[in-house]
Parts: C-alpha cells; structure tokens; sequence
C-alpha cells in the first residue's frame, strides 16, 4: 500500500515532465550553436559562482554570528535575512538604475554590467545568500562546546578544526541551503534579463517567442528538467548518507566578539547588508516618493491585493497539502525522507515552462476560459512550483515527531481530526507559520508563471515590474517593487521572530 | 502576532470584492502597454458606450496564448507593437480578414496585410540620433554606414532581443540581401562603443551624455526625454531619405477568427483610424498617425518631416526568424 501510494504521488509530480517529453519533438536547429554554448557555460558559471560566493559569505556570517556574543545581535539576524524580502529582478534593475549607462557616475568606464557574468553573480549572490547563512545557523546550534574548548587546549588551528569538526555537523545544512541557491538560480529570468546575459531560461523564452517554436523550448526545458531530478537524485544521496544527530546538550556559549576575525567579518556582514538592502530600499523609495502624489494608486492597490490574496491562498494550500502528505505518509510508515525530495521537482523547472504545462492542460478542460478558471491555473501553477518550500520545514517536524505520539493515539483510538489537532498542530506550529511564510515570500516575488498564466483583472505586482522594466521605467516600477518589498520585510520579520523564538 | 491572521483574511478578501461590474463586450489581447491604450479605451467607452476589456502581455505569449486557447478564447481583437507578431499570428491562422471598407481603406497599402489579417494603427520610427556637440548630420547617411570602421567604439544599439531591432534587421534583409546585412550586423558589433543596452531610453541617455556618438532607437523615446527637458544634446537624423527611406514598424491591430463579437470588433477597429481616434491612438505615446493628414502634436513637427521606407511591412514579416538568427550568429546580443 506504501509504495503503491508513493508511486501515484511520484507519478503526480513528475507528470509536467511526462507532458514536456510528449511536446518536445522539434529539433532545435534555427538556434545559432554558439548562442546555445554561450547559454548552457553561461548557467554553469553563474551557477557555480553564486553558489561559491553564497557558501563562503553565507557560512562565514553564520560562524560569526553564532560564535560570538554582541549587542544587536539579534537585530544583525533578522537584517543578514531582510534580502530574502527583495526579489533578485529589483535588485538587478536598481543596481542597473544606480551604476548603469545613463547613471550619474561613469562606472562603465570600469564595469561593464550590460551582458556580465560577474554582474549577475554580484546580483544573485546578494539576493540568495541569506539562505545559506539560515541554514548554516540551524548548523551551528549541533556544534558541542566541550569539542571547541579541546580544539583550544589542542591549538589545532582554525582549518583543521573546522575542516573536522564543523564542518561534518553543518554540511548537511549548508548543502541544503547550495541546493536552494542553485534552484534559485538556474530559474531566474527577471535578473538576467535585466542584465541581458543569455542563460538557458532566457534562452528557452528567445526560442519560443522569438523563433516561435514551441516544441524547441519543450525540448529544451525537458534536458533542463533532468539536470535537475539529477540534482535532486544528488542531494537525496547526500541526505541518506547523513548520521542522524542526537540531540545536543552541550550548545556552544557565544564569546564576547573582540577579535580582529570578528571585526572583519562584522564589518563585511554590515557591507552586505548596506548592498543587499539598505541601499536598494533607500533608492526605491527616491525612485517612489516623488511620484507618491501623481501615483494613480489603484494602478497599485489592485496588484498589491492580488499579490497578498493569491500568496494567502498559496501558502496556505502549501501548508494543508504539505501536511496531508505528511499525515499519510507517516500512517503508511514511510520514511518520509523521498517524498520531500521528489516534491522539489516543481522547484527547479523554470516558471515559464511550468506555465505552458498548466496552460495546456486548462484548455483541455470542457469549459470556458474564464478569469476564475484562469486564477484556479494560476493558484495551481504556483503550489506546483512552490510545495517544496513549505513541504520542507513541515516534512523535517512530521519526521521528528515523538514515536509515543502515534502510540497513544493508536491506544486510545482517536480519531484522525482528533490527532491532528490536538497532538500534530501543538508539535508543528512553527513549522506551519514557517512553511507558511516561506511560500508567501516566494508567491509575491514570482514572476514568470504570473506573467502568463494571470487574468488581466488579476494584474501581479511582479508583472507590472516586468512591463515596466522592459522599457527601463525604472521610476514606475519602483512602487510596485517598493510593495513586494514591505510585503516581504513584513514576512521575513515575522520568520526571524519564529525562529527566535524557537518554536520551530 | 494575533493581528496578523485577521490582516491576512483582510488580505485574501480584498481580490474578490474587488472584481469589476461593468459589462464587458469586447475582449482586446494587447502588447502595447496599457498607460498608452487607457486612454484610447475610454474615449471609445466614452462615444459609444461599449467597454474594452484589456488583458496585456508580450506580444509573443499572447499569440502563444491564443494558439493554446484556440476555439475557447474569450479574446476578439489581437493589438501588438511590432507588425512581426502579427504576421506571426496571421500565418498561425489566428486573424480573420477583415472587411475592407471606407475606413479601413484609409490606411496606406505598405502598413495593412494584402489579405487585410491585419492594419497598423500607429507608426514608429527607428531611427538614428547623434550627439549633437561630437557629430556633425552630414556625417550620418544610412543604417549600413554605421557598419563603416569610422564608427569604431562610437555606436551604441539596444540589445537584439527587442523586436524593434529584429524588424528593423528584417527590412534590411528584405532591401540588402541576407549575406549583405550580415556584413553590416558584424560591423555594427564590432563599432560598439558599449555591450548593448536593455532600452532606448538608457541609449538616448548615454548618447546625451557623450558616451556614444550615435545610436538608433525609436522616436518616442526622445519625446518622452524631450518633455521632460532631458537630451537637449541629441540629435535627429533620418537615415536612406534618398535610397529607401526610414525604417518604420506599426502598433497593429488583428480581429480575431474565434472572436465572438466580429461586427462589434469591426466597427472598434474602423473607430481606431477615425481622425479623432488616431489623434488619441498616437499622440498617448507621441507615435505618427497611421492615417495621412491626421494633424501632428507640435514636439513631433519640430523634428521635421521624412520620407519612410514604404517596403510593405509584409515582406518584413517574412523574415522576421531569419533576422533573429543571422543576429545570433553576428553575436549581436
């Protein structure tokens, strides 16, 4: 009955993927070879690269942070997590606005940002870091204080202690986090076109609206995918081969922060911050505040509703299916690990070909293509791509729920509803609200499956930025940019104050 | 934290009140941007009291879209900013031919389909402008001529993915031949000042700035600068005035085959090349009226009158994908 289960639910997320093979039968020859190298070794470097510059940046805060005692540290948290709120695309259109051809200063003369790699990495790096460092700190909380009091009485050096005892007790953390990034990285469309690098997902687009072959970017998209269950197959691996950890009753005790290590690396975390976040806010807002008074503010309001109204109603359908698979999963004993796994499959492909999958599928339906319909497609899309998010922090909380929970139950013959409200809901609160917010983040910065799949009574603010943008109206973009941030610094408090609190 | 439930069940309710009322009779899937169409649609509610229901997107999703949709599209009207899309829709068997009539007729023959799929509704000049303190008009002759070495780290183009330049790139093919304007796509690269820019509006700017001498781009571009009082040092020039002309592209209109609402469509259509509704159509976005004789706004007059090249946009159509990839292979990004 188990893997009878876990076959239908494989079957269901791979199915985008079935439907992509079936499409995909066009040869790709219109596209020009070199444009197709240029693509693939671009997606490789930046991918590489980001992941190089995240993991370094992201963990060295990390250590920082949980090594040593400060005032503000708190606050320093919740701040190295606030470029979570912004979506990579404002990042890369404010730095475009700030240093770009008809900035101010000059900066050409010495960064070409138009079509560089470096410039895409500087973006995507500032704008997915936090996610490495988060995952990091939740690393650091398994690190023992008896072991980093021997490696003192030791004087083994920082490299070795690191090299074997950190490290063993956080690459579980830091590759889950890589993995974010990558994912991340290898979807994103709105910086790179901003920045005007061809990657495969720019590509995908170029070979399907500008060459108008759809088949070509199916097949595409398909060799794509399966980098991408690659990957999954990769990490699923990895996280097999991980000890499980007891629980740790020797936590480190963080040292009052004077050392020059602390210094440097506290004044690189305010650098990142100051690039990340303060900057781009402050130049939104001067961008926003002299049109506040000519704004037509239901231009803004409108999107600003649907954005939150859609990314509600995604997070929380994220959180009831999550919890669903859980539930049955863990009544069918699984182990629950895989189905974590597979579920990112909608993760990684890139949003504009999930789109096409749903689209193609709606209008199969017996029925008319309504804005309802369209908004059910959309709504569909979005959990698709976004189940992973949330089915993450709900999946590790099933997976660590007290075995006597499921014992007294049984013993007492509850009711299903029974057991999940009174013995799950306590246990996953903060992974609920985590799962939650996450998702939400995630729904109000996405750009791709909006643009194609949102009635026009149901504009996004994410595809008002993209309409403005393409025509470098950066000053009208910067409100509904300057909405999806304070959406998200809303979100992103509310997740550092989870977290602080330690419900999760 | 217990405000923040309520506010998101604030959140999540607010869409749904928030639905229109108004009757909708006609359904236009449109790529021009919906600031510049507003307008149009109002004044047409307006006179006669009909209402528009605007959905925007890239031209190419929304044919993409309408392929996919097929019989069950809610669309009737198909509007683009580039004739390219709507050669594509037509040859994807979306657009009906639409009645020619005393309207429609008025529309000069290059800017309509011979099977009348399709009509432009505005002109868009793409054009060359120069730094007015490094470059002199009389040096500036043709867009192949900024293939010339004399160029050299003076050109500045805008990147190869807007559709503006694959149509621009298109006529040339159609005029020049495909080897020919190879020629001149690998020269335009290897002049560049600049990698290429995402916007007219940044190229205008930089060639303001003196950081590129010349550059092409469309003619709005400058108006909306010039309004602003910005780009006081660029310079207008219409290149091929004797051999040609300028290129110009359209924003077009298409009614759709699966339309349910045809006649209503038409007579929206025949509406837009009124007089009164091209004055709207073109001065929104500060574009030429299709229609001769329609009164210019008095910032376009300033840049004085030009002979466009009167190839029909058709031919351009054709060779629409062999411009995106000869464009690739000149490594024009």
């Amino acid at each position: 009955m188990g893997r009878f289960f876990s076959l239908i639910y494989l079957c269901l997320v791979l199915s985008p993927l079935l439907f992509l093979f079936l499409v995909s039968g066009e040869s790709v020859e219109a596209l020009d070879s070199l444009l197709m190298w240029e693509s693939m070794s671009n997606t490789l470097f930046v991918s590489l690269a980001v992941i190089a510059c995240t993991t370094f940046f992201g963990v060295s805060f990390a250590y920082s942070h949980s090594f040593f005692d400060f005032p503000g540290k708190k606050w320093l948290h919740i701040l190295t997590l606030m470029p979570l709120a912004l979506p990579a695309y404002v990042l890369a259109f404010v730095y475009m606005g700030l240093l770009g051809p008809a900035a101010h200063f000059d900066f050409y003369h010495w960064f070409e940002l138009q079509a560089s790699r470096g410039f895409l990495v500087f973006i995507l790096s500032l704008a997915f870091l936090p996610y490495i460092y988060f995952f990091s700190t939740i690393g650091f909380l398994w690190v023992r204080q008896s072991e980093r009091e021997t490696e003192s009485v030791m004087q083994a050096g920082f490299v070795r202690y690191f090299r074997y005892s950190l490290w063993p007790k956080i690459a579980f953390f830091v590759v889950s986090g890589q993995v974010l990034v990558l994912f991340e990285t290898l979807s994103d469309f709105g910086a790179a076109s901003v920045v005007n690098l061809p990657v495969i997902t720019t590509l995908i687009y170029k070979v399907w609206f500008d060459l108008f072959s759809f088949t070509g970017a199916a097949r595409i998209s398909m060799w794509f995918s399966l980098v991408i269950l690659f990957i999954l197959g990769a990490e699923f691996y990895l996280k097999s081969k991980q000890q499980e950890q007891s629980d740790n009753l020797d936590p480190l005790r963080a040292q009052k922060g004077s050392s020059a290590f602390f210094f440097c690396w506290s004044g690189l975390r305010w650098l990142y911050i100051f690039a990340a976040f303060l900057l781009p806010i402050v130049q939104i807002l001067y961008w926003a505040m002299p049109r506040f008074w000519l704004q037509n503010w239901y231009d803004v309001l409108r999107p600003a509703q649907v954005t939150l109204g859609l990314g509600v109603l995604v997070g929380l359908s994220v959180v009831f299916i999550s919890i669903l698979l859980g539930f049955l999963f863990k009544s069918q004993k699984s182990t629950g690990s895989h189905w974590i796994v597979f579920s990112s499959v909608g993760y990684g492909i890139p949003g504009t070909i999930l789109a096409v999958v749903v689209y193609a599928a709606v209008v199969q339906l017996p029925v008319s293509l309504n804005a309802a319909l369209m908004l059910v497609a959309l709504g569909a899309g979005l959990v698709y791509k976004f189940l992973s998010i949330g089915l993450r922090p709900i999946g590790e909380g099933v997976a660590q729920l007290p075995k006597a929970l499921d014992e007294t139950s049984l013993l007492f013959g509850v009711s299903w509803w029974t057991k999940l409200r009174y013995y799950w809901f306590p246990y996953l609160r903060g992974n609920l609200i985590v799962a939650f917010l996450l998702t939400l983040i995630e729904v109000m910065k996405e750009m791709p499956i909006s643009l194609m799949l949102a009635p026009s009574e149901y504009p996004t603010l994410a595809t008002q930025i993209y309409n403005l943008t393409a025509e470098a109206q950066w000053e009208k973009a910067s409100i509904p940019a300057l909405v999806i941030s304070l959406f998200g610094i809303l979100s992103v408090w509310l997740l550092a104050a989870e977290k602080n609190g330690g419900s999760a | 934290m217990s405000f923040i439930i309520p506010f998101f069940i604030f959140a999540l309710a607010l869409p749904l009140y928030a639905q229109s009322d108004k009757p909708v009779e006609l359904v236009l899937y449109s790529s021009r941007n919906s600031d510049l169409l507003q307008p149009v649609l109002k004044a047409y509610q307006k006179e006669t009291g009909v209402v528009v229901r605007h959905i925007e997107g890239s031209a190419g999703s929304l044919v993409q879209k309408l392929v996919r949709e097929g019989d069950k599209s809610p669309a009737d009207l198909l509007i683009t900013v580039d004739v390219g899309h709507l050669i594509h829709g037509a040859q994807s068997g979306l657009l009906e031919p639409l009645a020619a009539n005393e309207m429609t007729q008025r529309v000069p023959v290059h800017l309509r389909d011979d099977q009348w799929q399709w009509l432009g509704l505005s002109l868009r000049a793409r054009t060359i402008f120069y730094n007015k303190k490094k470059v002199k008009p009389q040096e500036l002759v043709s867009y192949q001529d900024l293939a010339h070495p004399k160029w050299k780290g003076r050109l500045c183009l805008r990147t190869s993915r807007k559709v503006y330049n694959q149509s621009l790139v298109a006529g040339l093919i159609g005029r020049l031949g495909q080897a020919e304007t190879e020629k001149v796509v690998k020269g335009w690269v290897s002049n560049l000042a600049r990698p290429v820019f995402t916007s007219d509006t940044h190229l205008l700017e930089a060639i303001d700035k003196g950081r590129c001498d010349v550059g092409i781009a469309n003619t709005y571009y400058l108006a909306r600068l010039q309004k602003k009082g910005e780009a006081q040092n660029v310079g207008i020039f219409w290149p091929t005035q004797d051999n040609g002309g300028t290129h110009v592209n359209i924003s077009g209109v298409g009614i759709l085959k699966t339309s349910k609402n045809k006649q209503q469509a038409l007579r929206f259509v025949n509406w837009l090349v009124s007089d009164s509704a091209q004055k709207v159509f073109a001065e929104a976005n500060d574009e030429y009226p299709v229609v001769p004789l329609v009164p210019l706004s008095k910032l376009i007059q300033s840049w004085g009158p030009y002979h466009m090249d009167t190839t029909p946009l058709s031919q351009i159509g054709e060779h629409q994908k062999q411009a995106v990839q000869l464009m690739d292979r000149a490594r024009y990004r």
